[in-house]
């Protein structure tokens, strides 16, 4: 599941941007902020955080963006800056932080998955929606910084291997050899919901 | 019994639902674009004169974001041929008085300042036949006691180190 937009509009927004059009620029961050708030607060489980990483990010886009000749698309180049600056985030802030989660969309309780979680007949039916929301974003925070990365952009933002590949700069196996000792890390981490 | 896949994934996905405050992504651009703003006046000028000679190296420009520098580059071309044209002719007015000057220098004569002109010049009728017709001087206003200088030689006057002109003044 992914709605990548379409390469030839970035581009005309790209170049516009590199010829002196800072509203086109605009144009693309109320495009992408919606995706990258996502990826950041989804590595990071903390909203302040997020909003400040995010300008960051925009802010060290528009500045690169003189040098950004196309030779991937703007999609992966923006990510790229975005899982880059994050990571080095966290590795400064350490193991000190604090969740600042944001609330859960009305939508979840019609989501046909949530639904299916807490029917009466599956384990998880008992966790309210909070304290779910707090065992899941504490064991996202026990993973390692890569790890994390590729699981929120697979299995949070539904990307296929071969653009997260794109976007760290590694093979699709390393992809998916992350991702499978992601998975393993965070089932031993929500054992106890069963 | 750690969970099973399809319950890990199904977990995670719900993780798409955890949103932002509405109004959030607005309040995200505009406060974007006041950073931008913000950075833009505590750039160093050095940075700034970067980007500028960045942006005319952009392939992207077109020839017409040119012309302003392109005509700007003319006119200070053309205001520096007629400047060093007017300084090597001497046809023109600056030339014309350095020339009387230069003149005036050769012919080793003394340069006396007005007021010694005055005073030692022989009789009124003199200094009002050395100075020009615009200017007279009443012949009372003259010391008549004055010594005449010897017969035979007649004192040059020069009543200022500018050439006198004979071009009628602006009038306005």
């Amino acid at each position: 599941m992914t709605d990548e937009p379409a390469p030839n509009d970035d581009a005309r927004l790209v170049a516009r941007t590199q010829g002196g059009d800072p509203a086109a620029f605009d144009v693309l961050v109320v495009k992408y902020s919606p995706r990258l708030y996502g990826l950041v607060y989804n590595m990071t489980s903390n909203h302040e955080d997020t909003n400040d990483l995010l300008q960051d990010v925009f802010a060290k886009a528009y500045r690169s963006i003189g040098g950004f000749r196309g030779n991937s698309a703007f999609y992966t180049w923006i990510h790229s800056i975005a899982v880059n600056m994050t990571i080095n985030f966290l590795k400064k802030r350490g193991r000190r932080f604090t969740l600042s989660l944001d609330d859960m969309d009305a939508g979840v309780e019609k989501d046909k998955d949530f639904i299916e979680l807490t029917s009466p007949t599956n384990p998880v039916r008992e966790a309210d929606l909070s304290e779910l929301q707090i065992r899941l974003n504490e064991a996202m925070m026990k993973l390692s910084y890569d790890h994390r990365a590729v699981v929120t952009m697979f299995d949070i933002q539904g990307m296929p291997h071969a653009e997260i590949a794109k976007i760290l700069g590694i093979s699709e196996g390393t992809v998916r050899s992350r991702l499978f000792y992601a998975h393993r890390q965070l089932q031993n981490y929500l054992e106890e919901f069963h | 019994m750690p969970l099973d896949d399809q319950t890990l994934s199904t977990l995670l996905r719900l993780k798409r639902f955890e949103q932002p405050p509405p109004g959030y992504f607005d309040d995200f651009l505009h406060e974007f674009q006041t950073r931008q703003r913000m950075e833009l006046l505590r750039r160093p000028a050095w940075r700034i004169a970067l980007d500028r000679l960045a942006t005319l190296w952009n392939p992207n420009i077109t020839l017409a974001r040119f012309s302003y520098a392109s005509a700007s580059f003319a006119v200070l071309c053309v205001a520096g041929a007629l400047t060093f044209n007017m300084l090597q002719h001497p046809g023109s007015s600056v030339g014309a008085s350095a020339e009387i000057l230069a003149a005036n220098a050769t012919r080793n004569t003394p340069v006396i300042k007005p007021a010694m002109q005055v005073a030692s010049a022989p009789r009124a009728r003199t200094i009002n036949a050395a100075l020009s017709p615009q200017i007279r001087i009443p012949d009372g206003m003259l010391d008549a006691s004055v010594a005449p200088v010897a017969s035979g030689q007649h004192p040059r006057y020069i009543l200022d180190t500018r050439p006198v002109s004979y071009e009628p003044p602006f009038s306005f």
